[in-house]
């Protein structure tokens, strides 16, 4: 018998229905990474299985019982699933030891000895041994969301739920947290993780679900997932995550929320410091001296110019993927920038650009590095 | 017919009865029929509790007169007389003439003694020293010889407002204006009547005198606790009219009696009383000899103190339960409970706290003999219990609700998850904000002598209106609310510490390191 099974999960709000249809089963020790768009019920999902949310129809049987029955012991559920939120919220008037303490004392009846004990040697496997006797708001980010995942084990459950857990974390904070959740994996403990962290959903879990829609749209090994989708909305999904597109529709684009989500795609794929410069650079210069000088010069209110970035996570080289079609067709004229290629090469860029193709659809690409 | 005649036979006994006293020729402005007093004669009037208005002394009129009266302080006789209808208080004492009127304009519900208590003379007082006062003495003395005086008193007493008019100022003022305070609240002496102008047999007194030595008259009333504090500061020249005691002689110069008169006693009528208890004093000299040495009136503010600080610290224990009581009521969820507290705490917001004191006080609890002490906790912990309930909420819903669905994760019930999770932190964040409400409960006592109850303000305001000197015993009452505002604060702080993650030591008890 599988330890999750989950059958027709259904859930409506006024004006919105995150969950249409759920079906899907996950046996002990596996590890499930869930993925998806935003605002597709992957939260949703995992907030149904311990009743933060009370599905409107369907069943969820975990370890035998149906945690939506009418007279189900809620608490006592729960201490079965420990849960991992996106805001670690550790208890801010407890120091951190007590924050693993607590509930064991309090719901298990632990003595304090024993909890006290648990709670270092928990501290000590998320490294944060010596934080003990901190109070949370003097630990980082990272720290505190590990606190929060000693905080989960320390109730001895059989399965551990994540609801984006390096989400709200800044990216070097990302990777000790999920080496923590990694680790845990190895252990055999089973997860549900709901995350954006594509490298961590590849390598760390058994078991992937591709949530869209309000359905578990595909599920299977990453490998499968990965590197062969079988519907095209996950196919799409996973090219999305592995590259950076951008378009400026006006000559007042907003240039910071562009930099800024380069960068953003740039951590996430784990490229270096020179690389990421370098990508930030030449777009920053194809825009602003070559691009929007040249759409405001034909007067051409919407120039529609499309970047495409794609690099292989670590990569030292990045291919950008410059669309100008729409602006040739807004009666630039054609010459130019077919000159532009030269010119960007030549003269502004040489140290940033390895070479330059065009690809069979008359696409002109860059190759950073 | 049986009813009718029952009927009959009462009317004749209350005429043969008005009849008895329209032969008293004091009152003989009185209109209408006469209700039967309560009691007689003074002597049944031994052992009960009596009312008097702010800065009056006819206390020890009555004193001397009738054995173990106790006594209590109210702004204006009509509180007095409101008292003795609540059956809070025995008898109300004032001026004959003002006393009559009080009957007259509350038909039915109290009646005079028959006998007046005691002569009294009531006089102008002026600064020490000041040249008015043989002036004044020399007009009175000339207005008593021609009659104005007669027609003076003929005419405020009347029953007819109509004819109660001043004089035009129209004469010429080589000596320049005068400034005189009066109470306003003494009818027919001092009181305010159309468009708020203060007028009676005094403030016309005073006018016609003015325009004898060649002035103006500028008239102008302020609290009964207050006049003589502004003719003593200077704040006026002349001020009136009161008894004349030894005590306010050595402070302020007094003119000679304007009108002798005499003092009454208005007690209930026969229809219907109630009994209760009071009982609170305070005396007379010069600064703080006379603030608190004589006749030991220390005691009065000790005492006012300890009513302040009983009623601030039971009222806080209360309101701080009421309120917590709120939160809960909030969080059950229940919508017309959630309307109720609402409604609750808007109220409380929206009426002055004063205003509430005397609503329990007069109203709510008017038929009942309640201590105003007990009136005061109900008032202030309903006031405390709303600003600290609305505190306490607000700081409850400003704690993230992932606090809350972290720890029903946890497997702790919606109600531990508040005992042990959402209010300590909550209150970390609201200690601070509901200490200094607490104080500001302290000072906001101050008001309770509204409904006489002697606290430490009040206590100040008995003390000032006995000895006639305003500095010494209001800066010695600022004194000791701020000293003890002072000492409470810290307590507090002591008490909050506990709580306070920040002071507390870094380790857990009764552990070992493995």
């Amino acid at each position: 018998m599988s330890l999750i099974e989950v059958r027709h999960l259904r859930k409506e709000y006024p004006g919105a229905t995150p969950l249409k249809d759920v079906n899907a089963t996950v046996d002990e020790g596996e590890v499930v990474s869930i993925i998806g768009p935003s605002g597709t019920g992957k939260s949703t999902f995992i907030r149904c299985l311990n009743r933060l949310e009370t599905p409107t129809s369907g069943q969820i049987l975990v370890d035998g019982v149906d945690v939506c029955a009418p007279d189900v012991d809620l608490p006592k559920m729960r201490q079965k699933m420990g849960m991992v939120f996106q805001n670690y919220a550790l208890f801010s008037h407890k120091l951190v030891v007590e924050n693993l303490m607590m509930a064991p004392m309090d719901l298990l009846g632990m003595n304090k000895q024993d909890a006290y004990d648990q709670a270092l040697d928990l501290l000590k496997m998320v490294g944060l041994k010596d934080k003990a006797l901190n109070w949370p708001h003097e630990l980082s980010g990272g720290q505190r969301q590990r606190v929060a995942i000693a905080r989960g084990l320390a109730m001895k459950p059989k399965i551990l739920l994540f609801d984006e857990p390096t989400s709200a974390l800044d990216p070097q904070m990302v990777s000790e947290v999920l080496s923590v959740i990694t680790s845990l994996a190895e252990r055999g403990l089973t997860m549900l993780v709901v995350t954006h962290e594509m490298r961590f959903a590849r390598d760390a879990s058994t078991r992937v679900f591709y949530m869209d829609q309000g359905e578990l749209w595909e599920s299977g090994t990453p490998k499968q997932i990965f590197e062969n989708p079988q519907r095209k909305e996950t196919r799409d999904f996973v090219f999305r995550v592995r590259n950076w597109s951008w378009e400026i529709h006006s000559v007042d684009y907003d240039y910071p929320a562009m930099i800024s989500s380069l960068q953003a795609f740039c951590a996430r794929q784990f490229l270096g410091r020179n690389i990421t410069l370098k990508c930030r650079l030449v777009i920053e210069e194809i825009t602003s001296t070559l691009l929007i000088p040249l759409a405001e010069k034909h007067g051409v209110a919407d120039p529609h110019i499309g970047y495409e970035l794609s690099a292989g996570e670590g990569s030292e080289e990045a291919d950008l993927l410059v669309d100008l079609r729409t602006l040739a067709a807004s009666g630039v004229n054609e010459s130019e920038i077919l000159g532009l290629a030269d010119e960007i090469t030549g003269q502004i860029l040489e140290n940033n650009v390895l070479r330059q193709y065009v690809d069979a659809s008359g696409g002109l690409h860059l190759v950073i590095g | 017919m049986v009813k009718r005649a029952r009927n009959r036979s009462l009317f004749l006994l209350l005429a043969a009865m008005l009849l008895a006293f329209g032969l008293v020729p004091v009152f003989a402005y009185a209109d209408g029929e006469e209700p039967t007093p309560m009691y007689q004669t003074l002597d049944e009037l031994a052992g009960k509790r009596f009312a008097y208005v702010n800065g009056s002394v006819y206390n020890l009129k009555v004193q001397e007169q009738i054995d173990g009266t106790s006594e209590e302080f109210y702004p204006s006789l009509a509180e007095c007389v409101a008292a003795v209808e609540a059956g809070k208080e025995d008898a109300a004492v004032q001026l004959s003439y003002c006393c009559q009127l009080v009957v007259n304009r509350r038909p039915g519900t109290v009646a005079l003694l028959p006998q007046p208590v005691a002569d009294v003379s009531e006089g102008f007082f002026f600064p020490r020293g000041s040249t008015l006062t043989a002036q004044f003495n020399e007009l009175i003395a000339k207005f008593g010889a021609d009659g104005t005086l007669r027609a003076l008193e003929e005419k405020w007493v009347a029953a007819d407002e109509a004819g109660k008019t001043l004089p035009e100022q129209d004469w010429d003022a080589p000596n320049g204006t005068l400034r005189f305070v009066t109470s306003g609240v003494i009818e027919p002496f001092s009181y305010v009547g159309e468009g708020g102008v203060p007028k009676g047999y005094d403030v016309e007194l005073a006018l016609l005198i003015a325009r004898e030595l060649g002035y103006h008259l500028e008239v102008s009333t302020l609290p009964m606790d207050s006049i003589f504090a502004a003719v003593d500061t200077g704040k006026a020249d002349f001020g009136g009219t009161l008894t004349n005691t030894p005590e306010r002689a050595s402070v302020c110069d007094f003119s000679d009696t304007v009108m002798p008169t005499t003092i009454s006693v208005v007690v209930k009528s026969q229809e219907g009383a109630s009994a209760g208890e009071g009982g609170f004093f305070g005396g007379m000299a010069e600064s703080f000899r006379k603030t608190f040495i004589e006749e030991d009136r220390w005691q009065l503010i000790l005492s006012g103190l300890g009513v302040t600080l009983l009623i601030s610290v039971l009222a806080g224990a209360f309101g701080l339960l009421l309120g917590y009581g709120t939160v809960l009521a909030r969080r059950s969820g229940v919508r017309w409970v959630g309307k109720l507290v609402d409604a609750y705490q808007a109220l409380m917001g929206r009426i002055p706290i004063v205003v509430v004191l005397m609503l329990l006080y007069y109203v709510v609890f008017g038929s009942i003999d309640v201590a105003g002490e007990l009136v005061a906790v109900i008032a202030f912990t309903l006031a405390f219990g709303a600003t600290a309930g609305s505190t306490m909420w607000t700081a409850v819903k400003g704690i993230d609700v992932i606090q809350e669905e972290t720890g029903l994760a946890l497997g702790y019930t919606r109600h531990q998850v508040f005992s042990k999770i959402v209010f300590p932190q909550a209150r970390q964040q609201f200690m601070p904000q509901l200490m200094g409400q607490f104080v500001n409960l302290v000072k906001d006592t101050a008001i309770v002598g509204y409904i006489a109850v002697a606290d430490l303000t009040r206590a100040g305001d008995l003390i000032r209106a006995r000895t006639m000197d305003a500095f010494f015993p209001l800066i010695s009452t600022a004194i000791i609310y701020f000293l003890i505002c002072l000492l409470l604060a810290w307590v507090l702080r002591r008490i909050a510490a506990r709580f306070d993650t920040e002071q507390r030591p870094r380790n857990i008890e009764g552990v070992v390191e493995k």
